[in-house]
C-alpha cells in the first residue's frame, strides 16, 4: 500500500463515497472499489489506508475491502450531521413574475 | 468513535436510508431555490436592455407627442386623422412595454436549472459534495442582485404602464371635450396624473403585491442561507 495519506482533513465526499459503496456492495477488491468509486487507483489506496487507521475499514489478505461497523457508524454520524443543518433549512416558494 | 469490527447491522439501514434521502431532498429544494435565484438575477442582466428599450420607445412617442402639441395638430387636423395619429402614436410604447417584458421573459426562461439532477441522483454523498462546493459568497450577491434588479424592473414596469395610461387618458379627455363640448378642453396634467396612477395601482395592485412578498422571502431566504453557511463552514465533523 502507498504509504502516502491524505492530507490532515480528507475529503468527506470522497470518504463518503467509499463508504456508501461499501455499505451497498459489502465486500470489494480495491481494483473494483475504484471503478465503482470513479477514483484513480492510488488516490483510493490512499484514503483507505487513512480509513484503515481508523478502522472504517478492513482489508484482508486477499486485498479485498470491508466496511467496519465503526464506519458504518461513521458514515451514519456524518449523514445525522448534514441532516442536523439543512434540516433546519425553510425554503420559500419563488415563482419569478415578469 | 468506538471501533467495532462486527459487519453493518441491517435491521439500522432502512433508517439511515430514510434519513440519507431525507438529506438528499432537502438539497434538492435547496438547489431548486437556487435554480430560482438564478431566474431572478437574469433580471439583472436584462435590466439594462429593458431600460434601454422602454427609454427608447418612450422617448420615440414623445417626440411624437411633442410634434403633436407644438403643431397644435387637435386643433388644425380633421379630428379622425386627428385620433388616428394620436392612438398609432399611444401604440409605441405599449409595443415597447410589450418588447421590454418578451425580451426579459425569453431571458429569464432561458435559464438553465436542474442541471444538478443526475448528480443528485447519485444519492447522499453527491448532495454532501453540492454542498461543501457550494459557492456562499457568489450565491449571496446573486440573491441581493436578483432582488434589486427584481424591484427595479418593477418600478419601471409600473412607471411605464402610468406613461401609457396617462396619455390615454389625455386622449379619451381630448375626445370627451370635443365630443360634449365641440372644442379641445386642457384637462390638468395634475389630475390626468394622479387618476393614471390610481388605474395603475388599481390594476397592477395584485401584482405589486405578489412582488413585494417574494422580496420579502427573498430577504428570509438570504438570512437562512447566510446562517446556514456559517454553522456549516464552521462546523467540524
Amino acid at each position: 500500500m502507498n504509504s502516502e495519506k491524505p492530507s490532515s482533513k480528507p475529503d468527506l465526499y470522497v470518504i463518503a463515497r467509499i463508504i456508501k459503496v461499501l455499505k451497498d456492495k459489502r465486500k470489494l477488491n480495491r481494483t473494483a472499489l475504484a471503478t465503482s468509486t470513479g477514483l484513480a487507483y492510488d488516490k483510493l489506496v490512499n484514503y483507505l489506508g487513512w480509513m484503515s487507521e481508523r478502522k472504517f475499514v478492513e482489508i484482508d489478505d486477499n486485498g479485498d475491502v470491508k466496511l467496519t461497523k465503526a464506519g458504518n457508524e461513521a458514515y451514519n454520524e456524518l449523514v445525522q450531521w448534514i441532516m442536523k443543518y439543512v434540516g433546519q433549512l425553510r425554503f420559500p416558494r419563488l415563482r419569478p413574475r415578469t | 468513535m468506538r471501533e467495532r469490527d462486527n459487519p453493518p447491522n441491517g435491521a439500522t439501514d432502512m433508517t439511515d436510508m430514510i434519513t440519507e434521502e431525507h438529506v438528499v431532498s432537502k438539497v434538492q429544494e435547496l438547489m431548486e431555490t437556487l435554480d430560482s435565484i438564478k431566474r431572478y438575477n437574469a433580471f439583472a442582466t436584462s435590466l439594462k436592455k429593458f431600460t434601454i428599450i422602454i427609454v427608447g420607445f418612450m422617448t420615440i412617442f414623445s417626440i411624437i407627442v411633442g410634434l403633436i402639441d407644438f403643431y397644435n395638430l387637435s386643433n388644425t387636423l380633421e379630428r379622425p386623422i386627428f385620433f388616428s395619429i394620436s392612438s398609432l402614436a399611444l401604440l409605441i410604447p405599449i409595443s415597447g412595454i410589450i418588447a421590454g417584458i418578451l425580451f426579459v421573459r425569453r431571458n429569464v426562461n432561458a435559464v438553465k436549472t436542474e442541471e444538478w439532477k443526475e448528480e443528485l441522483s447519485q444519492g447522499f454523498p453527491s448532495a454532501l459534495k453540492m454542498l461543501i462546493e457550494l459557492d456562499w459568497n457568489e450565491t449571496f450577491n446573486e440573491i441581493s442582485m436578483g432582488k434589486i434588479s427584481y424591484v427595479l424592473y418593477g418600478l419601471m414596469k409600473t412607471v411605464a404602464y402610468w406613461i401609457v395610461t396617462f396619455f390615454a387618458l389625455r386622449l379619451i379627455g381630448t375626445a370627451f371635450s370635443i365630443y360634449f363640448f365641440q372644442r379641445v378642453e386642457s384637462v390638468s396634467w395634475f389630475v390626468l396624473g394622479v387618476l393614471a396612477l390610481l388605474i395603475v395601482l388599481f390594476t397592477l395592485g395584485n401584482d405589486l403585491l405578489k412582488r413585494y412578498k417574494e422580496i420579502l422571502s427573498l430577504d428570509m431566504l438570504l438570512m437562512e442561507l447566510r446562517w446556514f453557511s456559517f454553522e456549516f463552514r464552521k462546523a467540524e465533523f
